[in-house]
């Protein structure tokens, strides 16, 4: 390739991007153009997403060769994945794509100031000899395409939101809070979910396993959206968590939650709710303190029967020094147990009608012999056929365990 | 291919599953295409819904659990069967142990067995096709309990025959597209003391056998009938096609109630375990299902649009998926596919409707 054809490529990808800010043709054109520029035999664009739900969507693809084995856009998917959620590249990689065929992949994330906007995936066939592409040109395409994705998804709100930068990073915040790993403890099933609302709201779960082996669970609601909201739930998980290692009974760690940050919301008009609780794993018991937040559901899946677990308590922000309550419930084998956030129960279809606590225990009794997670992904069906295409407020995010 | 329901089926669609009648004949084969008189026989004959074949879902294989050939069989005997025990009480066994034994032995070959397809059937002749694929439901469930192959073919053999007293009630009873009427529902319930009074006569026909027919509408709480019987007290056979009976007539659309989805029908029926069903039995035909069958056209929590592709036994929420169209519905081409198992942030939000 002489130098003069890079160039070319460079310059048409670029005033591709310049062009009318970028819409998902232009992208089209862009792997075309990429194709038949590095004579790749597919090339595909993929940005990445904030707030909930997968981490990727496919911009564009294009397939310059005809008859490419069917496997290739699944591994495509893959490596796209990879790049984005590890910032893996690959460079001249060969790979086995379908039976008895290999090829020759360039993958890497697009990144924008040390962030992760996309990913370009670029694929070859195996005779390609590597010395025809210079690699200098392909690190510059990137970070063209770097800019040119940051500058969609930054006018087009496809992140599902109207993106001003702040919300963006608000929403980034919120989703980073969310516990990336879910505790392993013995004798239970455990599963949470979460579908954020268009605008950023407040929601906020947590859960960890507390320096004497048990589970603690946090979950709480900041009234107010945007970054205020964001910003003091993150607050408040931080207090949480520290006051948690500290103190034993959730009680105490209420406390000195609100010991912590009553100086600061007191003044101003946000409040938190908020309600930690504490499974013991060998006893099988449940210890609960709450600052008024919604009462978990317990399904007693022996008998069939539900009930709420009220413990009275004024919210974060509400009182100096005020003392929480702790109520403590014996746990059986196939007991459920549900927190959720309003939006679960509120959640609105098109005429109006909220979805309601009676359907919640209709789906938990109808799913109880399941395991947590598929309880919770019925649970999130069930919404979602109630909601439709109806667009919700509040954020819709629950956590449950089940006694094994 | 996925299945449509007739209301929503138009001409120039392409049928990629044959549709049979009671004896086995074609009526339907796969890779015709629809016109209306085609569509409208079809409705005459009480066919609900069709395989149909969608250019946008692309190909999806789904395999029955058991061979056309040996469903085919099994569904003439069956009929052949029921017709003559009007006439004259004597049933072939040898004929109907040897289907039975086939069915078993193909259930048997077939590790991982999950039932994604619905069994598609004319109304007119509901109470074959009905009786084959309770047979298969059970047999499969039974295999789950870890039943023996004796003890699995006397179980067959029962649920084949649940329903033969069917063949002795008033035709008025029986072909209803409405809820019954007191006194019709008295009649219907008739059906299981006549069953078994056939049954039971026949020479070298299992009396615990006989009382699948007898037992099948007893319930776990002894609110069943017809002799209220309650937990241990019913009939072991009779516990497990208590349950795929229900199963099979809420997701064919029975007596004219509208189809249900079969993770719907799933639901009712654990919702009902130590209620009319045995727990045990529940626990083990759960599993036995596809919450989401392939073809199931789903919505992502990304609002990505998609078709199942492949369901796990271990995973029932979560399916593989190919993603059909992105969030802003344009069209995904060529489609891609992603393993809701391997991507945990991702899931299901909303089943779209089989017709659109």
């Amino acid at each position: 390739m002489t130098r003069t054809e890079e160039t070319e490529i460079l310059y048409q990808v670029c005033s591709l991007l310049l062009q009318a800010q970028a819409d998902e043709q232009a992208f089209t054109e862009i792997t075309c153009r990429l194709c038949s520029g590095l004579g790749a035999s597919c090339c595909s664009l993929w940005l990445a997403r904030s707030g909930g739900g997968r981490s990727q969507e496919r911009l564009a693809i294009y397939q310059a060769v005809k008859d490419l084995p069917s496997e290739l856009v699944n591994l495509d998917f893959t490596v796209a994945k990879q790049a984005i959620e590890q910032g893996q590249s690959l460079v001249w990689q060969k790979l086995r794509v379908g039976e008895n065929q290999e090829m020759l992949l360039i993958a890497s994330p697009l990144l924008r100031q040390a962030q992760v906007v996309g990913a370009v995936c670029l694929w070859f066939a195996p005779d390609t000899h590597a010395g025809n592409v210079t690699l200098m040109l392909v690190h510059q395409i990137i970070r063209n395409l770097a800019q040119g994705i940051y500058n969609y998804t930054y006018h087009s709100g496809v992140n599902g939101r109207s993106l001003s930068k702040e919300l963006e990073m608000a929403a980034h915040i919120q989703t980073g809070l969310l516990p990336e790993k879910i505790p392993d403890i013995r004798g239970i099933s455990l599963a949470m979910r979460s579908l954020m609302a268009h605008e950023v709201g407040g929601d906020y779960l947590d859960l960890f396993q507390t320096p004497n082996k048990l589970l603690g669970i946090a979950v709480g609601d900041v009234m107010g959206k945007g970054i205020p909201a964001a910003l003091w739930m993150a607050m408040t998980r931080v207090a949480l968590r520290t006051a948690a290692r500290t103190f034993s009974q959730p009680d105490a760690v209420l406390e000195e939650v609100n010991r912590g940050l009553y100086p600061d919301l007191a003044g101003q008009s946000i409040f938190v709710t908020l309600q930690y609780a504490l499974y013991e794993p060998v006893k099988k018991i449940l210890f609960l303190a709450n600052a008024g937040h919604l009462p978990p559901l317990i399904y007693h899946g022996r008998t069939g029967q539900f009930e709420l677990l009220k413990v009275k308590g004024i919210y974060i922000g509400g009182l100096e020094n005020y003392k929480f309550k702790l109520a403590g419930v014996q746990l059986k084998e196939s007991d459920i147990v549900l927190f959720y956030s309003d939006g679960v129960t509120e959640a609105v279809n098109a005429e109006g009608q909220q979805f309601g606590l009676r359907k919640v225990v209709d789906v938990l009794e109808k799913n109880a012999l399941f395991s947590a997670a598929e309880i919770a992904d019925k649970l999130i069906i069930h919404l979602g056929q109630h909601i439709g295409d109806t667009r919700q407020r509040d954020d819709i995010s629950f956590l449950l365990f089940k006694v094994e | 291919m996925r299945a449509v329901p007739i209301d929503k089926v138009r001409a120039g669609m392409q049928v990629s599953r044959a549709v049979y009648g009671a004896s086995g004949e074609t009526l339907l084969a796969a890779g015709v295409t629809l016109t209306p008189r085609y569509i409208q026989r079809l409705q005459e004959l009480g066919v609900l819904a069709l395989y149909i074949h969608d250019e946008e879902v692309g190909d999806l294989e789904i395999n029955d659990v058991v061979s056309e050939k040996t469903r085919l069989q099994a569904l003439k005997i069956t009929k052949e069967a029921m017709d003559n025990i009007r006439l004259n009480p004597d049933l072939e066994l040898a004929k109907v142990n040897s289907v039975v034994n086939d069915i078993v032995e193909e259930l048997l070959s077939n590790k991982d067995i999950i039932v994604n397809l619905v069994d598609i059937r004319a109304m007119n002749d509901y109470t074959f096709g009905h009786s084959v694929n309770v047979a298969i439901l059970s047999l499969i469930t039974g295999i789950a309990m870890g039943y023996e192959r004796e003890k699995l073919c006397k179980l067959g053999t029962g649920a084949l025959f649940h329903d033969i007293g069917n063949t002795l009630l008033p035709e008025n009873v029986l072909n209803q597209d409405r809820p019954l009427t007191g006194e019709e529902e008295n009649l219907y319930q008739r059906h299981t003391v006549l069953g078994f009074e056939v049954l039971r006569k026949l020479e070298n026909f299992s009396l615990s056998v006989a009382h699948v027919a007898l037992q099948h509408h007893e319930r776990y709480d002894g609110t069943g009938y017809p002799r209220q019987l309650q937990k241990g007290a019913i009939n072991e056979f009779a516990r497990i096609v208590a349950v795929t009976d229900l199963y099979d007539k809420l997701t064919s659309g029975w007596g004219g109630q509208p189809r249900c989805l079969p993770f719907q029908a799933l639901e009712l029926i654990i919702a009902n375990r130590e209620k009319f069903f045995h727990p045990d039995v529940v626990e083990n035909f759960m599993n036995t299902v596809a919450v989401f069958p392939i073809g199931t056209l789903i919505m992502l929590n990304t609002q990505e649009k998609g078709v199942v592709v492949q369901t796990y036994k271990e995973y029932p929420t979560r399916p593989r998926v190919r993603v059909l169209a992105d969030s802003g519905g344009k069209r995904m081409v060529p489609p891609y596919e992603l393993d809701l198992a391997l991507n945990p942030n991702c899931c299901i939000v909303r089943i779209l409707d089989e017709g659109n």
